[in-house]
């Protein structure tokens, strides 16, 4: 007896939710565009920890496309770890911000005599806010974004329940 | 779970929007820092002659009427910047000059020590934002690409006049 997964699920039991998996797939493959296109603008690659979120954005755009040609158990596994690793990328992505304001701190006219007079708390505060340095916080969280949105197209899938019901066939 | 996608969109939305609020607000505060520094190089001389007279006070006196020693199309900003740099104290040659260093070849630490000797504060961080935006094209005479990448850091005249007054290409 021949397994045969595809018929398996989509014949008797198609995806409800397939229409929304795509759609989010699309959305995170657009959130990699749009990003890839605002990191070379901004020529986010002078230093080496620049070329973080290029890496990442090439995790994700792999994740989006086998999650979107060759969906599998081991696609929508490798898009979860995918996912995780790019969503850890973006949170060090954010660290990454605000302590190159926190150090830019004393370059700022305001601030060039006054920097160490601050308290620690008004001084990551003004790394966070950006009122110091030039680094925006929350703008590595797209790649967070991308990555909920690769989460959300694996939940539940399909193709995560087809090795159990073709044994269960078998 | 027909309540759950609406929450998904949301928090997807939400995120979204968030991110590009950084995005933005990034965009118009480069913006808005470029054009500081464009109107910097007009204003150095009124700056640095209120911060000439500051310090000279500290100083004790030790700023000479050092007059500038420039051609005629760097006049302007090579003279404001050697004004600011002996009022300030700057270790400055026998010829009244600021002491130079290579942007393109010199390494950060050498960097930093002449930008130190020029009285440059914050001298380490500078040097690594120099070293970090090279190389840079020996026929840009004003510096504009170096210029509009500090001035991100929304740095105060004088001190960017100091900065680039220290470095040769």
């Amino acid at each position: 007896m021949s397994e045969t997964p595809a018929t398996a699920i989509d014949g008797p039991r198609p995806d409800p939710a397939a229409p929304f998996r795509r759609y989010l797939l699309v959305l995170a493959a657009l959130g990699v565009l749009g990003t890839a296109i605002e990191l070379a603008m901004l020529r986010h690659w002078t230093t080496t920890v620049q070329l973080v979120p290029w890496f990442a954005l090439g995790a994700v755009a792999v994740a989006v496309a086998a999650l979107w040609l060759r969906p599998s158990r081991r696609t929508v596994a490798l898009a979860r770890v995918l996912a995780v690793a790019v969503t850890l990328a973006a949170l060090f992505g954010m660290w990454e911000h605000v302590r190159g304001n926190y150090e830019a701190g004393p370059l700022d006219r305001r601030y060039t005599y006054t920097w160490d007079t601050l308290s620690p708390t008004a001084r990551w505060w003004k790394a966070v806010t950006k009122s110091v340095g030039p680094s925006p916080m929350l703008a590595p969280a797209v790649l967070v974004q991308a990555s909920l949105c690769l989460l959300f197209a694996t939940r539940r899938h399909p193709a995560l329940s087809r090795t159990a019901e073709a044994v269960a066939i078998a | 779970m027909p309540f759950r996608t609406p929450l998904i969109l949301a928090a997807v939305a939400g995120t979204l929007t968030l991110a590009a609020c950084g995005s933005s607000s990034s965009s118009s505060a480069t913006s808005a820092t470029t054009a500081v520094a464009s109107a910097t190089t007009a204003v150095a001389s009124v700056t640095t002659s209120a911060s000439s007279a500051t310090t000279t006070v500290k100083a004790g006196g030790a700023a000479a009427t050092t007059a500038p020693s420039s051609g005629p199309a760097t006049t302007a900003r090579s003279g404001t910047s050697v004004v600011a740099t002996t009022a300030t104290g700057v270790a400055t040659t026998s010829a009244g000059t600021t002491t130079k260093v290579n942007a393109n070849t010199a390494t950060q630490a050498e960097i930093a020590a002449v930008l130190t000797a020029n009285g440059v504060p914050s001298a380490d961080r500078w040097a690594k934002e120099i070293t970090e935006y090279r190389p840079y094209a020996a026929d840009d005479a004003n510096w504009s690409t170096l210029r509009s990448n500090l001035a991100k850091y929304n740095p105060d005249p004088a001190v960017l006049e100091k900065i680039i007054a220290s470095l040769s290409s």
